[in-house]
């Protein structure tokens, strides 16, 4: 990984060249080792680094940006001269906002293990061949990735501001197939190395896999569900892609336009964007160099806040809240560390108290319908299962779901006492993390017979 | 590409390969330059450039796979990337079944550029953002479009293959798309219309003369209109319905139902904790009817134009053009050289990595839907009562590939032959090969055209690819239709 020295050097280096009025070095990359198995054996074994510097350079009020991967003084200079061709070629851009000059950062809530980035091939392959001889032994057929990692993000700006912040990372997951069919799935992720135990997902999907049930048809309709860490996951990302950023809410484009400090969940959700949480840790600024805020998004149902970058929070006489993306994407201010506080109740009493329930594991091919609804399609995917007072008594089909997002937010029956830490999309140091819930009248409208 | 590595150095990296008793090795030294621009109410919100180089190793050694990615070009950093590589591969062998095996391939020495006309890399900035500035304006004349996008993105990449059997290979491809969006939004509904498709657009393999041919400036002022006429317009009715799809929709389900399903490492489980397998096993090949006699679907990855063709894949294999379902029936995969050694057969060329940093997986390269006989005039006209989709909305499949569901940005109602009003958030769904089965009618090829989709993810860590599907338009029959959650 590089270090916070060395990487303040070249984002130094790269704005020494620079002649603008304002200018923004941004440094990100790392490693990835990933070790893919499938049919009980290793597929693809592969390890990459790249590091990518992005210099965004405003001149007379004209923003632009250029990016590679080489950091030699040769290649820094050809790119501080795109950088600046770019901004030179622009319309001067009248409602952009300064860059923000030095300032204090919250304590970072990011990991560095060693141990991550320790772990070679050879270890995990060991472990692997012990795990594919347990599948064998249950006359399982085994997939999954094990991935491990580092990543580091960067940022200087030419008014004196600097933030470094870096993580380790470790994901395994895993598909348990029996040979009639049924299959299994877990996944765990952490920065730590400790927290990641393949073993332990292993059992779990297994565990699934080889459930001796019957299969049972399903008459679409909506059930009352249990949706473990994953579902729950699955349904808050469509949430988060489009709900809680300023800019959607000022364009009509958010399902909380004209909601704010009203309830649009059940009162048992509370839902913050907290990169310093054990459990989603993160880094404690944005692509802009803002601080992170700790952001209360929903507190017991009730729309509580929303998230800015500089932009949005010009328009709206706010302040940033540290959630600007990449420069350029389009995107908006979106939230990065996700968390939706754990209830009170244990697993096996949201399993006895649901009376006739679907199980979820996880839902698959998630995507949005019309994001003003927040509506929401997608299918379950390795363990569905029909529950009856307590007991799993059948295994489903996949289900085709269609849900209005807030609907389901606010049938919420019971929250899991326990918090299931899942990686986030696109950004360094993104993490979500959820219990498993109870909901009830959850519409599945398609079965995968 | 000798400015950047001697040629010679790269034969030295296949040299330390062979002598550290690797069976085969091969390696991609690739450069990508791209540009995008991006407006949004009447800004400039993104201007980005972005270079980058690397190497990608990969070598089979005890009978499995090792692969290794690196920035850094120098020869120390060479040396150590073929240890990386080959310590891979070694540890994958701890875990493997039988042997990896490949099926042959030619040893070609050859250089391929992609098509392209104008350089959209020296077209003027000022061009291209006066562009995206005039279309914002237009789609501004209209008080309900709260948001008003412009994208547009060229990509070039220049690769050298070179592999321990003999092949060296260069390579050259520029890319070119974008799109237009217009959402509009009353208080309580949001609907966009994009153009030509939306997600990042369409993107073709060309230069700045797929712009051109876009026409943009003639549609952004519709996209204003149709979006603010959608707030008030019907929703889409439920029910079971005769359905005209073509252009993005078409291509997307083509892409979702066919393409990804006709992947010969998902059948084998390559992906199965990922993206998933599918319902079409090796011994349904000749046999299993996928679609109606209407139906045929190639592979081409020689297609002028698309966005998924090359001259070879990422391990030599030339690009070809193969049937994957012929009147209907499925008779063939998307294979690379080990899957299809599985097999018996040859490669059929579909081996691709997203980058140099990326290890070639088997990606679609172009999935046609071949045109049939009918005009669109004709296919419109054999519909008493149904709709038309054309626009991409939403996607969602199961992970065999079977069941989908789809929306379209908007519908509009055929009634008697003719296409009358239009209808919002239009859905439908179904089970691929009955879905497939029900088509009575493809247009013509005065109405076929490549489509391109920037963003087909697949393998773990995720890749990210531009694959290209011609269509034209395709008649289906009773195809179950919702909207907003009406089932």
């Amino acid at each position: 990984m590089i270090s916070e020295g060395h990487a303040r050097r070249v984002l130094e280096r790269a704005l020494a060249h620079l002649r603008c009025d304002e200018a923004q070095a941004v440094m990100r990359g790392g490693k990835l080792a990933v070790t893919r198995f499938a049919e009980n054996a290793i597929s693809q074994n592969s390890i990459k680094k790249d590091y990518v510097l992005s210099l965004m350079v405003v001149r007379n009020g004209r923003v632009g940006q250029a990016s590679s991967n080489r950091f030699d003084d040769a290649s820094l200079k050809e790119l501080v001269a795109r950088a600046e061709e770019l901004s030179d070629g622009q319309p001067p851009d009248l409602l952009r906002r300064p860059l923000p000059g030095p300032c204090p950062l919250p304590t970072t809530g990011s990991v560095q293990d060693p141990s991550v980035m320790a772990l070679s091939p050879e270890e995990k392959a060991e472990l692997l061949k012990e795990i594919v001889g347990r599948g064998r032994g249950a006359k399982l057929e085994l997939a999954g990735a094990w991935s491990t990692g580092d990543a580091c993000l960067a940022l200087a700006n030419s008014r004196g501001h600097f933030a470094y912040g870096a993580h380790t990372k470790a994901l395994f997951s895993i598909t348990c197939t029996a040979g009639d069919g049924a299959s299994g799935w877990a996944e765990q992720f952490a920065q730590r190395r400790k927290d990641v135990d393949p073993l332990a997902c292993y059992e779990r999907a297994a565990t699934k896999a080889l459930l001796p049930l019957a299969r049972a048809s399903f008459r679409p309709r909506p059930a009352t569900v249990l949706l473990e860490g994953a579902a729950v996951k699955s349904l808050l990302s469509g949430l988060a892609r489009t709900a809680f950023g300023a800019d959607a809410l000022a364009q009509g484009r958010s399902c909380l336009c004209g909601r704010m400090g009203e309830r649009v969940m059940s009162p048992l959700v509370d839902l913050v964007d907290d990169h310093g949480h054990e459990s989603t840790p993160g880094l404690p600024f944005d692509f802009e160099g803002s601080p992170r805020q700790v952001v209360r998004l929903i507190e017991g149902g009730v729309v509580r806040s929303v998230l800015h970058d500089r932009q949005t929070a010009h328009g709206s006489d706010a302040r940033s809240t540290g959630h600007a993306q990449p420069y350029g994407l389009g995107q908006g201010p979106l939230p990065v560390n996700l968390r939706l506080r754990a209830g009170a109740t244990s697993y096996e009493d949201m399993l006895h108290r649901a009376g006739e329930a679907v199980l979820v594991t996880r839902f698959w091919y998630d995507n949005l319908i019309d994001r003003r609804e927040a509506s929401l399609t997608g299918m379950t995917r390795d363990g569905t299962f029909l529950l009856r007072d307590g007991e799993l008594v059948a295994r489903l089909p996949s289900l085709r779901y269609n849900v209005r997002l807030l609907d389901a937010f606010s049938q919420i029956e019971a929250v899991g006492d326990r918090l299931e830490t899942f990686a986030g999309a696109g950004s360094i140091g993104a993490a979500m993390a959820v219990p498993a819930l109870r909901i009830h009248a959850f519409p599945f409208t398609q079965t995968g017979d | 590409m000798d400015a950047i590595v001697d040629e010679g150095r790269l034969h030295d990296v296949l040299a330390l390969c062979e002598k550290a008793g690797v069976a085969y090795a091969d390696l991609r030294l690739v450069r990508t330059r791209t540009e995008s621009l991006r407006s949004c109410n009447g800004r400039m919100s993104g201007l980005r450039s972005h270079e980058d180089m690397g190497l990608g190793l990969r070598v089979l050694c005890n009978g499995a796979w090792g692969f290794a990615g690196n920035p850094d070009l120098d020869w120390p950093k060479l040396k150590k990337t073929v240890e990386r590589a080959v310590s891979m591969a070694r540890a994958s062998a701890q875990l493997r079944q039988g042997p990896v095996r490949l099926s042959p391939v030619e040893p070609v020495q050859d250089s391929w550029i992609g098509a392209m006309a104008k350089d959209p890399f020296a077209i003027p900035l000022g061009s291209k953002i006066e562009l995206l500035l005039r279309c914002d304006e237009a789609m501004a004349r209209f008080e309900k479009i709260r948001r008003r996008e412009g994208y547009l993105s060229f990509r070039r990449q220049e690769k050298r293959f070179l592999s321990s059997t003999g092949q060296h290979l260069d390579q050259d491809c520029t890319w070119s798309g974008g799109l237009l969006t217009a959402t509009a939004a009353d208080g309580s509904r949001c609907q966009q219309r994009s153009y030509p498709s939306p997600f990042r657009g369409r993107l073709l393999q060309g230069g700045w003369e797929c712009i051109e041919n876009l026409h943009f400036e003639e549609h952004a002022r519709r996209l204003g209109r149709e979006a603010t006429m959608l707030l008030d317009a019907p929703i889409c009715p439920p029910g079971e319905t005769t359905l005209v799809l073509g252009k993005s929709q078409l291509a997307l389900q083509v892409h979702e139902s066919c393409g990804h399903a006709t992947e010969l490492d998902r059948v084998f489980g390559a992906e199965a904790n990922f993206a998933g397998s599918s319902f079409l096993e090796p011994d349904m090949r000749g046999r299993f009817r996928f679609g109606s006699p209407s139906v045929t679907l190639v592979a081409d990855a020689t297609t002028a134009g698309a966005a998924g063709s090359y001259g070879w894949d990422d391990e030599g294999v030339p690009a070809r053009r193969h049937d994957l379902v012929r009147e209907g029936l499925f008779v063939g995969y998307q294979s690379g050289r080990d899957t299809a050694c599985r097999l018996g057969e040859p490669s059929s060329g579909n081996m691709r990595a997203a980058g140099w940093n990326d290890i070639p997986i088997v990606r679609m390269s172009n999935v046609h839907l071949l045109p049939g006989e009918a005009t669109f005039d004709e296919l419109i006209g054999g519909v008493d009562e149904g709709l038309l989709m054309t626009d991409n909305l939403s996607w969602s499949i199961d992970d065999r590939r079977l069941h989908f569901q789809f929306a379209a940005e908007m519908a509009w109602r055929i009634r008697r032959g003719k296409i009358c009003e239009a209808l919002r958030l239009p859905v439908y769904h179904g089970r691929t090969p009955e879905f497939w089965r029900s088509c009575d009618g493809v247009a013509d090829g005065d109405s076929w055209e490549i489509w391109g989709t920037p963003n087909c993810g697949k393998g773990q860590p995720l890749q990210v690819m531009a694959v290209g599907h011609g269509v034209s338009y395709a008649r289906f029959r009773k195809v179950a239709v919702g909207g907003d959650h009406d089932f």
